[in-house]
């Protein structure tokens, strides 16, 4: 009994050639996700709803133009810049700067224009953290705005992102290759200047129900300034921009963890780990290996090892912290600059600085990585 | 162990339940287990069957509308994941949402009231060659080389709600049971054998509930490698498949291709109320007519030459057709013998008598030949590559075995060379131990693995070379 009428399960086929050919960015979960599969939605996830009914999925072929799609893509109902920064300060300590913006769009491309310029257009969810390992202190603050000149949003004669007092500056042409964020929590503000080193890595639209493009590299120099001092940083960056039908979190089954990471050989990683809320069924791994010339390189459940090796126990919920990566001859270990990174944003999160130390083959690697847990929270 | 000899005992009980309602009618578990050559064929003459009559066009309204596998995705993630449908992937003849949808998609609303996209018998049993989808034609290009489970998480993240999140759960756990099961290493490859096993595994044949562990010992997790036959063969083959494991009524055999998501007995009833017009569709579907020009005068020369060296095996062509529905012994057609062997060696006997409890016990019987069963040769051009296994990417090959290459894969382009009968193909210097990644390894037919022998059925050999262009040229005209 076999063969062709038990073709069934192929359930994988035809999508398959949609969901797998995902590159780097493989769905994102950069938002922070409720715990339970079927949790009441964060109005994040409420206003996407809305979204979702005024906007189209993208269509039609699309070429990668910088610095115009820095900017906002209003004919996508979601979009999200995101800064991961790994630094050292003078004395060679880790410093962590994680910058994001998400934005929703509530009003489709064939909406009839705004009656008044208070009409909420899109809402902006945005966060900062900084983590500083030489006094093991730890700052964030979330902040939600709608979009409107000056307030949030990408003015586009000034190349700038901004969400009330922080930006992200992409100076067109003259400058092109400086980028600028400036943010500040509480009386403490951070400015990097950002310079790319690698080529973007380009979403594969075709084959997923977004776009976007990674810069894996940049160098970054810049300072953490606080009333009692100011120290300059240093060290590397990593940007992803992402627009159209982006995994909104808040009431799916499955949730993702994400890290990124910067080794000292030139060469980077993002994985993904996805797995179902309720606890069944097997997680999954998708991985991406960037090396030094920029040449990307795709791992999956069958090529890459990922295991959990210790959870810490926060006050929001317990977190898996310690991870052990195996892709071809790499293997590292990931461990967090300290345990205390959870956040109490709108819903709970771990997202923090780690090290990350192991071979190449018989050679030593370490660098520095960011680490994003969802969905572990109440 | 301690599993199966439960599984022994409950078929002892269920034969004595058997003789109680066997006046009751419909589809009954009885007792075969006293016969052990129950669950073995001899090779040689497929003794013809009678099939439940059925309605052509029913058939083919029911294969592109129906939702014979009842899970899927829910529509929402489906529309927001998909790409537009391109339009030579649609089919005539589909209804609602359907007529929408790419061909090997099915859509249709759950008791929840969510609208499920799932895929239907086509995905493997349709493929495009030039502009044209071919219904019943094996997918040359079917992908089960990836972790199903991967891409149910990925869908997963665009799942919304209480009621769809019940839906793509039902489908993520049937998809988490098999998918161990059902990854292949070569793209064109189906795993559908494995596949019905595993479904088996977790399935109690009484009332078709499915569990999270397995009742019975699951298969090996490697499927043997396999290509799909075209679906225009089986109004000549008394048995369905390559073993000729499908003895009785072929309708309710392929009614276990609803074992993916049918929870009971009762939705398999209401699929088998169809199942005799699919399979009298099935029957009804003629082969493509070969698309370039043919050499008339070089046919009628290869017509004797085939007919004096090919037709025992195969049949004859043209007003008076015959076949004669032979099974070869793997020792005398000596083509790669894995599948046949792990079908006959006991090794997933328990499967054999699974289909005997099943409702369709009684109707239908699972019983391989240790051997292959010389198909028609209808179409014969467009359903390359050949042998059972895939292993030959074009007919020159395969009537001179010098010609068969030893690694090599499918151009980039999926194009269809009719006058070459195969599709375009690269030969390579070396196998799968020298890709570089795994996506260029999923591309490579490896003959030197497990499975993938390319040897065998090297009767054309003999041949001269001017009776192989002739016989070539004739092939092209069935």
């Amino acid at each position: 009994m076999t063969r062709r009428s038990w073709s069934v399960v192929a359930v994988v086929t035809a999508i398959a050639a949609i969901a797998i050919s995902y590159f780097l960015a493989a769905p994102q979960s950069t938002e922070p996700t409720p715990s339970a599969p079927l949790q009441e939605s964060d109005w994040v996830s409420a206003a996407a709803d809305i979204a979702v009914e005024e906007f189209d999925r993208l269509a039609g072929p699309w070429e990668l133009t910088l610095p115009a799609d820095h900017g906002v893509h209003a004919e996508a109902s979601t979009e999200l810049w995101q800064v991961s920064a790994h630094l050292a300060d003078e004395d060679g300590q880790p410093v962590g700067v994680q910058f994001l913006l998400f934005r929703i769009g509530l009003a489709g491309p064939d909406a009839p224009p705004p009656t008044s310029p208070w009409e909420a257009r899109e809402l902006y969810r945005g966060h900062v953290v900084l983590v500083e390992a030489a006094d093991e202190t730890i700052v964030a603050e979330e902040r939600f705005a709608r979009g409107m000149a000056g307030l949030a949003g990408f003015e586009e004669n000034l190349g700038e992102l901004r969400i009330e007092n922080w930006s992200l500056d992409f100076p067109d042409r003259a400058d092109a290759d400086q980028w600028t964020l400036n943010t500040d929590i509480g009386d403490i503000r951070v400015e990097l200047n950002l310079t790319p080193e690698k080529e973007p890595l380009r979403v594969d639209g075709d084959a997923l129900p977004f776009r976007g493009y990674a810069f894996s590299r940049l160098r970054a120099e810049g300072s953490v300034e606080k009333k009692e001092y100011r120290r300059s940083v240093s060290g590397t960056v990593w940007f992803e921009h992402l627009w159209g039908e982006l995994p909104i979190p808040g009431g799916t089954p499955v949730a993702s963890d994400r890290l990124q990471v910067q080794l000292d050989d030139g060469s980077e990683l993002s994985v993904f780990r996805s797995r179902r809320l309720d606890g069944t069924g097997t997680p999954t791994v998708e991985a991406l290996l960037i090396d030094a010339e920029g040449t990307a390189v795709a791992y999956d459940d069958d090529t890459a090892q990922l295991e959990l090796s210790r959870r810490w126990q926060g006050a929001q919920a317990t977190w898996p912290v310690d991870w052990q990566l195996r892709l071809g001859d790499l293997q590292l270990t990931i461990t967090p600059v300290m345990d205390a990174q959870e956040h109490d944003f709108m819903v709970s999160v771990w997202s923090g600085l780690v090290r990350a130390q192991g071979e190449r083959g018989d050679r030593p690697v370490s660098g520095l990585g960011t680490l994003q847990l969802t969905g572990y929270g109440n | 162990m301690k599993k199966r000899i439960v599984i022994g005992g409950t078929v002892v009980t269920l034969a004595v339940v058997g003789l109680a309602v066997a006046w009751l009618g419909g589809f009954l578990p009885s007792q075969f287990g006293a016969d052990p050559q129950r669950h073995r064929s001899p090779t040689g003459e497929v003794p013809a069957t009678e099939q439940r009559p059925g309605d052509p066009e029913a058939g083919y309204h029911a294969l592109v509308n129906e939702p014979y596998v009842s899970c899927g995705m829910p529509q929402e993630a489906w529309s927001r994941l998909a790409p537009e449908t391109d339009s030579s992937d649609l089919l005539p003849g589909r209804e609602g949402r359907n007529a929408e949808l790419p061909y090997s998609l099915t859509a249709h609303v759950n008791a929840d009231g969510i609208e499920i996209i799932s895929n239907n018998c086509l995905v493997c049993h349709a493929a495009p060659i030039g502009d044209e989808v071919v219904v019943g034609l094996g997918n040359p290009f079917a992908d089960f080389t990836v972790d199903a489970r991967s891409l149910v998480n990925q869908v997963g993240r665009y799942v919304r709600g209480p009621a769809q999140t019940a839906a793509w759960q039902h489908w993520a756990d049937r998809i988490e049971g098999i998918a161990p099961y059902i990854q292949t290493d070569t793209i064109g490859m189906n795993p559908a054998t494995n596949l019905s096993w595993a479904l088996m595994a977790h399935r109690d044949p009484d009332t078709m509930a499915w569990s999270d562990t397995p009742l019975l010992e699951p298969p090996p997790e490697t499927p043997v490698p396999l290509r799909t036959p075209p679906w225009w063969w089986m109004s000549k083959k008394n048995a369905m498949f390559y073993t000729t494991i499908g003895r009785g009524d072929h309708s309710r055999y392929m009614l276990f291709a609803s074992l993916l998501c049918a929870d009971t007995v009762e939705e398999l009833d209401e699929i088998d109320a169809y199942a005799p017009d699919i399979r009298a569709y099935l029957e009804s579907l003629s082969p493509p007519a070969f698309p370039g020009e043919i050499d008339e005068a070089l046919a009628a020369e290869g017509r004797p030459v085939f007919e004096a060296n090919c037709a025992s095996c195969h049949g004859t062509y043209g007003e008076a057709p015959s076949y004669p529905n032979r099974v070869i012994p793997l020792d005398k057609i000596g083509t790669d013998p894995l599948y046949a062997a792990t079908m006959t060696d006991g090794s997933l006997d328990r499967f054999y008598k699974w289909v005997d409890r099943s409702p369709h016990g009684g109707t239908v019987r699972a019983a391989p030949a240790e051997g292959y069963i010389a198909p028609p040769l209808d179409g014969i051009w467009a359903v390359a590559p050949y042998l059972h296994n895939g292993s030959v990417p074009s007919l020159a090959a395969l009537l001179d075995s010098r010609l068969r290459p030893r690694y090599w894969r499918h151009a980039e382009t999926r194009e269809h060379d009719a006058e070459a009968m195969g599709w375009r193909h690269e030969v390579l210097e070396s196998g799968k131990d020298a890709a570089a990644d795994s996506a260029e390894r999923v591309n490579i037919y490896d003959t030197t693995l497990p499975g993938y022998d390319n040897g065998g059925h090297d009767f054309g050999d003999d041949l001269s070379e001017q009776e192989r262009r002739a016989v070539l040229e004739y092939l092209k005209s069935l």
